[in-house]
This record gives C-alpha cells, sequence and structure tokens, in this order.
C-alpha cells in the first residue's frame, strides 16, 4: 500500500480527508510531512475555514521552536489517504491538535496563517517514509 | 442535525463504490490544487500578497483580504470543498518549518 504526495522545496505534501464525528468535520486538506512533529496538527487556517468549535476541544499546550502555543485536541479522528492502487486507506487517531494563535495584531495573524497542517509521527510512524529528491514523496506499508 | 460518528462516516464511505470515488477525488484534486498553488507563490506574490487565494484547475479563482471573505466568494462553487486555500505574504517569509516552500 502506496500513498504518494509531492515535494515542493524541500518540503513533501500530501492531501487527506479529515474527518470527525462529532465535530461535524468531513474535508479534505493539505498536510505537510513533518518528522519533527509528534502529533498530527491542524493548523489556524483550516480551524477559521472550518468553523471548528473550538469550544468543543479540551486544552493542550503544544511547545516548539518559537515556544509555547495554545492548542485544543480532539478525540477519535481519522484521516482517508487515497494510495496508487486506488484505494483508501483509512489512519485513525485517538488524538489530533489544533492550532489557534491567540494575537490579534496583524504580523502574528499573518505569520500564523502561513502554517501549514502537518502530518507527525503519530501516522508516519505507521509507514516507511521515502523522500525521492525534488519529485515525490512515499509513505508505504 | 442528526451526529454521526468518525466511525459511522467511515463505513458510509466504504459502503459505495460513488462515495468512494468521490472521497478519492477530492484528495487528488486537492493535492493538485495544492502542487500548483505551492509552485506559483513567488510568482502571485505581487499581484496577491497579504490575501487569502483558492486555486483550482491551474489557476487563482477567487482571493480577497480576509479569509471570511474568501469563504463567502466561495460558498456556492462547485470546486468550493476541492481548491487550495492559502494565505500569500507579501515578502517570502522565514519560517523554520517549510521555509523553502515560500
Amino acid at each position: 500500500m502506496r500513498i504518494t504526495g509531492f515535494i515542493r522545496g524541500n518540503t513533501g505534501f500530501v492531501s487527506a480527508r479529515l474527518i470527525i464525528g462529532y465535530l461535524h468535520i468531513n474535508e479534505v486538506i493539505p498536510f505537510v510531512i513533518d518528522t519533527g512533529a509528534s502529533f498530527t496538527t491542524i493548523s489556524d487556517l483550516a480551524v477559521e475555514t472550518f468553523h471548528i468549535n473550538w469550544n468543543r476541544l479540551r486544552r493542550g499546550i503544544a511547545t516548539g521552536v518559537g515556544g509555547n502555543c495554545e492548542t485544543r485536541i480532539a478525540n477519535n479522528a481519522a484521516l482517508v489517504f487515497t494510495c496508487d492502487d486506488g484505494s483508501l486507506c483509512v489512519e485513525n487517531l485517538d488524538e489530533i491538535s489544533f492550532l489557534r494563535h491567540k494575537s490579534e495584531l496583524p504580523e502574528e495573524r499573518e505569520r500564523a496563517m502561513v502554517l501549514f497542517n502537518l502530518l507527525g509521527r503519530d501516522i508516519l510512524s505507521r509507514y516507511d517514509l521515502h523522500f525521492f529528491k525534488k519529485r515525490k514523496v512515499s509513505l508505504e506499508k | 442535525m442528526k451526529m454521526s460518528t468518525t466511525k459511522q462516516i467511515i463505513r458510509q464511505i466504504m459502503k459505495s463504490e460513488d462515495s468512494k470515488n468521490e472521497v478519492r477525488k477530492s484528495i487528488i484534486t486537492n493535492q493538485k490544487n495544492m502542487a500548483w498553488l505551492t509552485s506559483q507563490y513567488d510568482k502571485i506574490r505581487k499581484e496577491y500578497g497579504s490575501k487569502f487565494v483558492a486555486a483550482h484547475n491551474g489557476r487563482i479563482v477567487e482571493s480577497a483580504n480576509t479569509l471570511p471573505e474568501l469563504l463567502v466568494k466561495l460558498k456556492d462553487k462547485p470546486y468550493r470543498k476541492v481548491a487550495a486555500i492559502s494565505y500569500i505574504t507579501k515578502k517570502r517569509p522565514r519560517l523554520l518549518l517549510p521555509s523553502s516552500v515560500f
């Protein structure tokens, strides 16, 4: 079973359908493949695009190079990927994180809006990950 | 509105070839749109800097100064759920994560 994404610059991307029943989320979103992220994380842009109900999520804190950021956590999520053979591959996640940078300062909002959704090691560790220089990235199992 | 669990939604998708095809197509189209949009960042920065954009089928289909405005413009469009949405900065940002994308 192989999922193929693309590389832009030196970053791998792959799209998936994010499904969280109790939040009424069933949307396709792009992810950056991030072996440095422990958990799969949804960005501010997606949170606002899909009007995710922040109050129905559990509080958490994400720590990164830039310091701490408030996160919220949802349970019982699934990501659906397309495989090269045309089948669909479902990956269940007990927890998924959502980012929301609080600042209303325009320059800080701008910085938050350029961050991508991160496909973290909770999913990546289930696959062999291959980067094909400047061309494509594949997740295989 | 009746609330379905994640498992019920997955079961519903997997039940018929039509729903599987719809999901497959939406993922592939979004990925293509994202591949195109990320390849165009530097070219479109001058025109769309500080705007939110939606890309579909190799072009910018909508743009707006704010995300809510963009979502209103996309509301009834057939590509609403598969378009690649992004915020375009005026200057190439330096991010520790996917910096070279920009």
